[in-house]
């Protein structure tokens, strides 16, 4: 069938009423779909239309055995038939099964919440059970069972999906919704410091790969109703649920949008991590610079919700993104905001100047004593000159070598078990070090400009950063050994350049230095004191722009502040 | 093609050509011979014999080379070659060199009082248009050939160019760099003048025993007349040199107590020893007169040390004939105190500084006088400040200014203000009743 | 996109002026004047300050009278057609052969400084390619470039000054007016073939929100340049005094002393840097001036694909048009001074009068952030939305 034409149909078959949908009731349905998901099992999958709007029967055989062929008779597949006390229909009661995944819920919760009312609690309170199966249907969910969240199903396709996501669902005979409840729970890692984002001072706990937990973190920080999350699901085969965190009122909904918009827009197999997402809904892919920020902190997610960002979350990994960013949030560590302002600000220019040095020292080192030697001070000269008798490499090879081998080391430290790790670090980097300069194969002063450069790097708070600063240095290396100080300026142009035409979901990637924003440099180079920073940063267009969290004026402004929350919209 | 891959190829192009094409101005450290030293000599056939002295920087790090201990090599070696330019010289030079002749950090270019005799000006283009020699090197002019200079090996410090470089900067003599000669060469209204530096030996020492011990020695100024140098000014001379000049010396100068002019006579000074008290004298051996130290020499001596100079320089016009009025002001310190004066009596300071300022007077008149009068060459400028402060009388002046300058009136003047005393405020050796007032 | 659709604001137009003019005047001014003036040559910018202003003030009338047009646009409407667009072109010409001038001014100083053995043809094309790449993304970004460097450039400068301060004379200033006004005005008359560039602005006003505060910032801007090159004038006087003239840059050489004196700062290879930077970044903006007319007088409506041919025949023309330096520095000197005059006074002026004459154009004053008034009767914009 040409393609226009297919996909009208398919239009169509999802939008049929109730009752022009298959049925499992009938028994030639369940014939052609068995025969359909024997032959080729990848026919559950969303998206195809197998399964599109075939609704569960009123037979409870029939309802589990195609149940069990869906998921290929899982191991893990619990089917606890049972049969409810008191119901009507045959002398001992309504038959009924339970059906879950024990692999995804708690096996003894689902044995006192549903399986124990089920099966006792009717007789025993002497209630009277409705023989009519719709009415059962209601009376087990609002009577008998007590877990948090009921929910009823008719399709198929989404009662398996349910299934797989680790609910449980309760199947009468003779009622043809099946009962669906969330007893989800399966061992997770406990709320600990995270890894890669240490401080001194500061909350300690990091997000951890369920969502639930991660959601929970954030939500207790901000006790707003205005605080909201949609949920989504992305990935065909992991079926992942991701959750996008954001603060009405505070956030633009044109952005919220765009990220549901994006977001939306993914067709992939699986999102594992939000690395996955965050590739497909980066602005410019063919650049080293990451435009978005991911974090393991709650701390910092909700630091940036309060500044009008939106927070995407995703079941499995403990990584959540922040979208839009700028090249100074990705600078910018979670402690600089709990330590005092004055230390914080020369850290802040500590690290900027260390920066500047990743990716200038190395070159400048090529260039001027390669190009440009009279530029160099003469004592200095002699001293490189001496050192650099005996190596058999010119300058800029010489750098390249051991800036490559600096990589390899510190790559190779990450690899490493813990244990082993820092001591071959310390002992490969010195061993190197020292050897190379007594081989007379590198001198000392490219030792030490290396080092230097790799010490100024894990200054850099994000790793995705780091890395872009990291490829720049050698694109600009390469400048240098070719061009001396014009292959420098040159490059550090274009870099410049690159860096000035970014966008971060619309937002300029080194905004508010440029384009120049005075009102907001309050926080980039150094970190103002808190009761000097007063208004929020404005690409994130907020409708109110005061940020109300100065101690001293809070009664002055409170009344003011009452009058701004009630005429948002 | 698509538009990625027209992009992509682009790129790779683009690297490509990046990868190719510098390399042009490479030149690897290790490749070049460093010269730090530049001596320039007039041959008798009137070609430039420029010698170099270059850096082994392995010797100035590693002295001795790695592990073997064979005893301190200099750290330096000096090449020649005869050219007809500068340049020209280089170029016979870099045959004679394994590696480029790099002469950019040349810090101090010692000329030869031929060469200078027969002037400076076509060495001195050189000089000024070669792109890598440093214009802020500083110049020198020594007696007799340049070369010689640059066989010194100074004890504190490895480089010979460092002590050279740090003697020009104690600020004795005004020194001068490329950049301040070749102005001066080019204005009409002033003569250089450049630092005289000759050799001195060192006294000999166990551990050096027969090895060449020469030092560098200030000795004086060269001065030019145009582009020739005509003579030369001794370190005391040179001394007024710089006052007229306003970059006053930091140096010592004794002057005699009494001065012989004699002193106006002191106010009565209580004293408050019995006059019995003060005819013991206890210190002075038979046949000695009274107070210390009068058996040496010259004792009566006091010595200040400058601490700040200021001058000014005023024109005056009067009947269409111009002249020049010179003060200078310092501020001194007294070092030394031989002759005995109570220092601690205010009244004492005023005859002090009086005789102080007659002592600079002196010292620049002399100077005066010889580029006046024996040289005829306008090394202060005055000239030049003709010409900026009256600028229709210079016109007439330019053409015949070495003819004026031999006639202009200078009038100088000198103030001097005694801060401080040193230490200790009466001498220690002087008992209160030997002091003099 | 058109050059109204993209949006500067005024503080952006002034810091892309400031280098988009100032970077080779400074370099190069200093010599040029001094050649004419002597030790008076400091007084030059200050002699060429109402005439550019002049530029400034014809750019601002014709902007307001035409808002969201370049000159390419209403030029065929003020003057006819045929005449208008030979007007446009005029005007291409001048920003071309103004860039070709830039470009190899940028080479002659990379090579005679930094890098003696590259050939000053890969130094042009490199310069071109940065511009190029830069022109491409647009004034905007232009613009914020300018951004980012003009406030590291100024305190570069002051850097220089501090450090050459010890080695500065100021009685090599003096006598003042040894050989009276003329020759001040003189260099006055060469200094305004720089500092009259503002004709840029007939391009860039249109792309400025709002565009009396647009004119406001163009004579902070120049105020700036001018200051810049008076301090620059002064110093390389009063370090160098009467051997200014013979030094092709001075200021350079200022930066050089400067630095070699002073013990710990060698800052002259961030100097030249910046300066690389500076120039690039005049480049790029003549380039774009050249190309907005270029494509606008044509009546073409995509301007980004000929960026790249244009950087490359401007390289091109730059290298071949003159034999060696001497030569360039005769036209410098003598040739162009009143040879640009006719494209940053006469052309403009000539437009304005017609234009004032004819009552055409919106004469309205507009508030500081009115962008397109309609005009009446007129059509808004001269070529449909791209």
């Amino acid at each position: 069938m040409p393609n226009p034409l297919r996909s009208l149909f398919a239009w169509l078959k999802r939008r049929r009423p109730a009752f022009l949908r298959p049925s499992l009731d009938s028994r030639s349905v369940q014939r052609i779909l068995q025969e359909r998901l024997a032959r080729s099992p990848e026919a559950v999958e969303k998206g195809n239309d197998v399964l599109t709007g075939v609704r569960i029967g009123r037979r409870l055989d029939a309802n589990l055995s195609v149940i069990r062929q869906l998921v290929g008779d899982a191991p893990d597949l619990v089917v606890r038939e049972l049969v409810i006390a008191g119901g009507a229909g045959s002398p001992s009661g309504a038959r009924a099964a339970v059906v879950f995944f024990d692999t995804l819920s708690h096996a003894e919760r689902a044995a006192s919440q549903v399986i124990k009312p089920l099966l006792y609690d009717a007789v025993r309170d002497g209630v009277q059970v409705p023989a009519d199966p719709q009415r059962l249907a209601d009376w087990i969910c609002t009577r008998m069972i007590n877990t948090a969240n009921v929910e009823t199903r008719a399709d198929l396709q989404q009662l398996v999906q349910d299934l797989c996501q680790g609910k449980t669902a309760v199947l009468v005979e003779g009622v043809d919704v099946a009962i669906v409840l969330d007893l989800v729970g399966y061992d997770t890692r406990n709320v600990e410091e995270p890894m890669g984002e240490p401080v001194v001072r500061g909350p300690r706990d990091g997000f951890v790969d369920s969502l639930q937990t991660n959601l929970s973190l954030i939500r207790r920080r901000i006790g707003s109703p205005l605080l909201r999350f949609d949920r989504m699901i992305l990935g065909r085969w992991t079926q992942t649920p991701v959750v996008i965190a954001y603060i009405h009122g505070i956030a633009d909904p044109d952005l919220v949008q765009e990220v549901r918009r994006r977001l939306s827009a993914i067709d992939v197999d699986g999102v594992i991590d939000t690395s996955y997402i965050e590739e497909f809904i980066e602005d410019t892919p063919y650049t080293v610079f990451p435009q978005v920020l991911n974090t393991e902190r709650p701390d910092t997610v909700v630091a940036n919700l309060l500044e009008g960002r939106v927070a995407i979350l995703a079941d499995g990994t403990p990584f959540a993104l922040v979208v839009p960013t700028s090249l100074w949030a990705l600078m910018n560590a979670a402690e600089d905001y709990y330590q005092r302002w004055d230390g914080t600000t020369l850290v802040r220019m500590l690290r900027y100047a260390l920066v500047a040095l990743v990716v200038l020292l190395p070159s400048s080192y090529v260039a001027a004593t390669t190009f440009h030697p009279e530029m160099l001070p003469s004592t200095m000269l002699i001293s490189i000159a001496a050192a650099r008798e005996a190596v058999p490499f010119s300058s800029f090879t010489e750098v390249l070598l051991m800036e490559i081998t600096f990589e390899a080391l510190r790559e190779a430290g990450v690899r490493l078990p813990r244990p082993i790790g820092q001591t071959i670090g310390i002992v490969g980097a010195i061993v190197i070090g020292e050897a190379a300069v007594s081989a007379q194969i590198v001198s000392a002063p490219v030792v030490i400009i290396v080092a230097f450069t790799g010490i100024s790097s894990f200054v850099i708070p994000h790793f995705n950063v780091g890395i872009g600063f990291r490829i720049a240095r050698f694109y600009i290396l390469l400048l240098a050994g070719s061009l001396g100080l014009l292959g420098i300026s040159i490059g550090l142009m274009l870099l410049i350049l690159h860096l000035i035409s970014l966008r971060s979901f619309g937002q300029p990637y080194l905004a508010p230095v440029s384009p120049m924003r005075w009102s907001e440099l309050a926080d980039i180079f150094v970190r103002l004191p808190r009761w000097l920073m007063r208004r929020r940063p404005e690409p994130v267009r907020a409708p109110t722009r005061r940020r109300r969290d100065f101690p001293a004026q809070e009664t002055g402004t409170q009344g003011e502040g009452a009058v701004r929350a009630s005429d948002q919209g | 093609m698509a538009r990625t891959d027209r992009r992509l190829w682009t790129m790779v192009l683009c690297g490509l050509l990046l990868g190719a094409a510098g390399c042009y101005d490479r030149v690897e450290l290790n490749e070049l011979a460093i010269a730090d030293l530049m001596a320039i000599d007039r041959t008798e056939d009137g070609r430039l014999k420029v010698s170099l002295q270059f850096i082994i920087p392995s010797e100035l790090t590693n002295p001795g080379g790695v592990g073997a201990g064979a005893g301190l090599k200099d750290p330096f070696y000096i090449m020649e070659a005869i050219g007809e330019t500068l340049p020209d010289a280089f170029s016979l030079l870099q045959a004679k060199l394994p590696r480029r002749l790099f002469t950019s950090h040349i810090r101090v270019v010692v000329l030869g009082e031929d060469l200078a005799r027969a002037g400076i000006g076509p060495v001195f283009d050189s000089l000024t248009r070669i792109r890598e020699l440093r214009i802020s090197a500083d110049v020198i002019v020594t007696r007799g050939e340049a070369s010689i200079l640059l066989r010194a090996a100074p004890r504190l410090g490895r480089l010979p160019v460092s002590a050279l470089s740090n003697i020009l900067n104690q600020q004795i003599v005004p020194v001068r760099s490329i950049r301040e000669l070749a102005i001066a060469l080019v204005s009409e209204g002033i003569d250089p003048f450049v630092p005289a530096v000759g050799l001195a030996q060192r006294i000999e020492t166990e551990l050096e025993a027969g090895v060449r011990a020469q030092e560098f020695e200030l000795q004086g100024v060269g001065i030019f007349r145009g582009d020739r140098l005509v003579g030369f000014a001794p370190l005391e001379l040179a001394r007024g040199l710089a006052w007229l000049v306003d970059e006053a010396p930091f140096a010592a100068a004794t002057i005699p107590w009494p001065p012989p002019g004699g002193l106006p006579s002191p106010p009565l000074r209580p004293s408050d020893l019995s006059p019995e008290e003060m005819m013991i004298q206890r210190d002075a051996p038979p046949g000695f007169p009274e107070g210390p130290g009068q058996g040496l020499l010259a004792p009566n001596k006091i010595t200040p040390m400058v601490l700040r100079g200021q001058v000014s320089f005023h024109t005056e016009v009067k009947d269409g004939q111009v002249a020049v009025r010179v003060h200078a002001r310092a501020v001194d310190d007294i070092v030394t105190n031989q002759a005995g004066l109570d220092l601690t009596d205010p009244a004492v300071i005023p005859p002090l500084e009086r005789e102080l300022a007659r002592s600079i007077e002196q010292r620049m008149r002399a100077m005066l006088r010889l580029a006046q009068e024996e040289l005829n060459a306008d090394v202060f400028g005055f000239g030049e400040l003709i010409r900026k402060n009256h600028p229709q009388l210079w016109r007439e002046l330019r053409r015949d200014w070495h003819a004026h300058f031999r006639q202009l009136p200078v009038h100088i003047s000198a103030e001097v203000k005694v801060r401080r005393t040193g230490l200790t405020g009466n001498p220690t050796i002087f008992r209160p009743e030997q002091l003099r007032q | 996109m058109h050059p109204t659709r993209a949006r500067i604001n005024p503080w952006q137009l002034a810091v892309l002026l400031i280098p988009g003019i100032g970077s080779t005047a400074v370099l190069g001014l200093p010599a040029i004047t001094a050649a004419f003036a002597r030790q008076d040559a400091w007084m030059a910018p200050l002699a060429a300050l109402p005439a550019s202003a002049l530029v400034i003030w014809v750019c601002g009338r014709l902007a307001a009278r035409f808002p969201e047009e370049t000159f390419a646009d209403y030029a065929p409407k003020v003057l006819g057609k045929l005449p208008g667009k030979l007007c446009g072109l005029l005007l291409f010409w001048y920003f071309f052969h103004l860039d070709a001038a830039i470009a190899r001014e940028f080479a002659d100083f990379l090579v005679a400084t930094a890098h003696p053995r590259t050939p000053a043809a890969l130094a042009a094309a490199l310069g071109g390619l940065a511009a190029a790449v830069a022109v491409r993304h647009g004034p905007e970004i232009l613009a914020r470039l300018g951004e980012l460097f003009t406030p590291i450039a100024a305190a570069l400068l002051l850097a220089i000054v501090g450090l050459a301060y010890s080695s500065m004379d100021g009685s090599l200033l003096k006598p003042v007016l040894e050989h009276g006004l003329r020759p001040v005005l003189v260099s006055g008359f060469v200094t305004q073939a720089f500092t009259g560039q503002f004709v840029l602005l007939l391009v860039l006003l249109p792309s400025v929100n709002g565009v009396p505060a647009g004119v406001k910032a163009s004579y902070g801007a120049l105020a700036v340049i001018a200051a810049a090159l008076v301090l620059v004038s002064v110093v390389s006087l009063s370090v160098f005094g009467p051997l200014t003239a013979n030094f092709v840059w001075p200021f350079f050489k200022v930066a050089r002393v400067g630095t070699f004196g002073a013990v710990l700062a060698r800052i002259e290879p961030l100097v030249v840097g910046f300066w690389i930077g500076g120039t690039c970044l005049k480049l790029a903006v003549h380039l774009y001036a050249a190309v907005i007319t270029f494509a606008y007088t044509l009546g073409l409506r995509h301007w980004r694909p000929l960026v790249f041919p244009m950087g490359a025949l401007m390289v091109a023309y730059a290298i071949g048009h003159l034999n060696n330096l001497v030569e360039h520095h005769r036209m410098l000197a003598h040739f162009w001074p009143p040879y640009t005059q006719v494209f940053q006074l006469i052309l403009p002026a000539l437009v304005l009068l017609v234009a004032a004459v004819r009552g055409m154009g919106d004469r309205r004053e507009q508030g500081p952030n009115e962008g397109g008034a309609i005009q009446d009767g007129k059509e808004a914009r001269g070529h449909g939305a791209d």
